[in-house]
């Protein structure tokens, strides 16, 4: 798999205090990569570390296969866009102004992309309109303008929907959808707000005081979260011809564990089971979830 | 380097605060030249050539530059534009020489309308200079290179003081106590006699009393006039006190000298923090 961004035992250390440590995780090409912690946990610190805002302590990381300690890593950064935090926009400039002025940044040619960015995010008829007097959504989707316009394949969204309404929410979320599934670019996307993030993501790291604790693909997370029955039986044998016969989706995890997915009627079950002579020992429904599965991993006792 | 200058001149053209303060600069520097040829020629009936009032911007530049610059870098931190050249790849030294050259071009611009304001309504009202052009020209360039060096000394606050209101009032703070307080002291100093001259008076029973002339305790001398004139002559804002008052500075054939030392030493310090220091 090509990865646009990877880390290995990274670390930053504010004086005592220890934010990232050897962190390692892998960003797929192509991917929607939602970065989930609790606050604190180390998602800004990452992202300000692969961004050059900050150096590392120790480990490093590689950008389209270029580590930071190459010199050459200031021409990978070309590629990518970052919102951090707040969107980097000039408050006393039009939305146009602020491209302008990006673009210059970048050594752009020409302006002749702008009006097609901010038609991408929804900006294009905000005229001679002040950034400062844009809606919190607003002045998120600027930010993003400002990161897509040097055409990057790889954005960084620090929480680019906190604190942003209920139509704000959507207009980002479609945004980057859009962003990733008509333009190919990679999004590292950080959030808490883990509803919205299972909307969006096709890869999910979880990280949990300064350590990525687990990589998973988003197929893979809803096989683990799909809804399903663990059954006890004494006969895992019998079980396989029962189920088989009721066509049903199943796991077998030990010699007399399964999982059984989709919706199951027990007493059908019981009696199937009956006829060949095998016993239902016990019963658990499970409905996991991105929420619940993120709980499970981090362990929900601390507060975030 | 040459994207930033071109990013960082685009917006220089559009600060408002840009123009505001040529507009102070310009407006002090004329409200100082009519109160100046007002008491001087008409209430103590004296004749000052135009040459000694050139430098009047000096004494109120170095307010203008604190609050611009404080506030042209400080936008950039506020606004978060500072993380979008570090994020797209641009080294941070160049990021503080675009800074440095941009804000030390508005300084520089806003000197020069203030001494043309000078010029332009001087000139009609007091006649032309006495001084010959080849005196003024080079005190004109040495005056523009003190105001470089204090910019230098601003931009390297106003790097590493991320917030914008805290950068101002301190390099606000800093000029007052350059301008107002340690340059008048320096000068205090260096200019005291060595010798307090013989005194006599009178008390009230009509005895004469004679103070003998006897050495200045606070004249400074040795190892400590050499500091004290250093500073006097290093000191940007000590230059600019110098030029600001009537006279030829004694020691500005060494200014150049100095305003380099100070921009290239303060520069390189600021550059080198700015590359070590993390971004939010």
């Amino acid at each position: 798999m090509e990865y646009v961004l990877t880390t290995s035992a990274l670390s930053k250390k504010y004086r005592n205090f220890e934010a990232l440590k050897d962190m390692t995780m892998h960003i797929p090409k192509g991917s929607i990569y939602g970065f989930v912690g609790r606050n604190g946990a180390g998602k800004t610190t990452l992202i300000r570390v692969i961004c050059g805002l900050q150096e590392p302590t120790s480990g490093e990381y590689t950008l389209y296969g270029i580590s930071n300690k190459d010199r050459r890593i200031a021409k990978s950064r070309h590629r990518m866009g970052a919102v951090v935090e707040t969107p980097s926009i000039y408050l006393d400039m039009t939305a146009e102004d602020n491209l302008k002025q990006q673009a210059l940044v970048l050594g752009l040619p020409s302006y002749e992309r702008i009006p097609e960015i901010l038609k991408l995010v929804g900006l294009e008829n905000t005229g001679k309109k002040k950034a400062r007097h844009f809606s919190l959504g607003m002045k998120q989707r600027l930010g993003i303008a400002v990161a897509l316009i040097g055409n990057p394949d790889f954005i960084v969204l620090d929480e680019p929907i906190n604190g942003l309404d209920p139509q704000g929410i959507v207009e980002v979320r479609e945004l980057i959808l859009k962003l990733n599934h008509e333009h190919g670019i990679t999004v590292l996307i950080s959030s808490h707000i883990l509803g919205e993030l299972s909307k969006l993501a096709t890869h999910y790291g979880f990280i949990e005081k300064g350590h990525v604790v687990k990589e998973i693909s988003a197929a893979e997370l809803e096989a683990v979260c799909r809804r399903c029955i663990k059954v006890e039986v004494s006969d895992t044998k019998a079980l396989i011809r029962v189920l088989d016969r009721m066509k049903k989706d199943y796991e077998v995890i030990s010699d007399t564990q399964a999982n059984i997915y989709g919706v199951v009627v027990l007493s059908e079950l019981v009696l199937a089971l009956a006829e060949e002579k095998c016993d239902l020992l016990a019963s658990h429904e499970q409905d996991e979830n991105l929420e619940t599965y993120f709980i499970n991993l981090v362990g929900g006792g601390e507060n975030g | 380097m040459v994207k930033l200058l071109r990013s960082d001149f685009r917006r220089l053209w559009r600060s408002k605060l840009f123009y505001l303060g040529i507009t102070a600069v310009a407006a002090s520097v004329a409200f100082g030249l009519i109160n100046n040829v007002h008491y001087k020629r008409i209430m103590l009936n004296l004749e000052i050539p135009i040459d000694n009032i050139l430098f009047l911007g000096t004494l109120v530049i170095g307010f203008a530059i604190a609050i611009f610059t404080s506030f042209f870098v400080g936008t950039e931190y506020s606004d978060g534009t500072m993380r979008s050249k570090v994020v797209v790849g641009h080294n941070r030294s160049m990021i503080y020489l675009s800074h440095f050259l941009t804000t030390t071009f508005a300084a520089v611009f806003m000197m020069v309308i203030g001494t043309a304001v000078i010029v332009v309504v001087g000139i009609p009202w007091m006649g032309s200079f006495v001084t010959s052009c080849t005196i003024l020209l080079p005190q004109i360039l040495c005056c523009l290179l003190s105001i470089v060096a204090l910019n230098a000394m601003i931009l390297l606050l106003a790097m590493l003081i991320p917030s914008k209101a805290i950068c101002a009032i301190v390099c606000l703070v800093l000029v007052m106590v350059m301008t107002n307080m340690i340059s008048p002291t320096l000068w205090s100093k260096l200019e005291a006699d060595p010798i307090i001259p013989e005194m006599s008076y009178t008390d009230s029973e009509g005895v004469v009393h004679t103070q003998p002339e006897q050495p200045n305790p606070h004249y400074a001398t040795g190892t400590t006039r050499t500091i004290l004139q250093l500073c006097y002559d290093m000191l940007p804002t000590a230059q600019m006190y110098q030029y600001g008052y009537d006279k030829i500075p004694k020691n500005i054939h060494l200014f150049p000298l100095y305003s380099v030392l100070f921009i290239g030493v303060l520069s390189t310090v600021g550059a080198c923090a700015f590359r070590r220091r993390d971004l939010k």
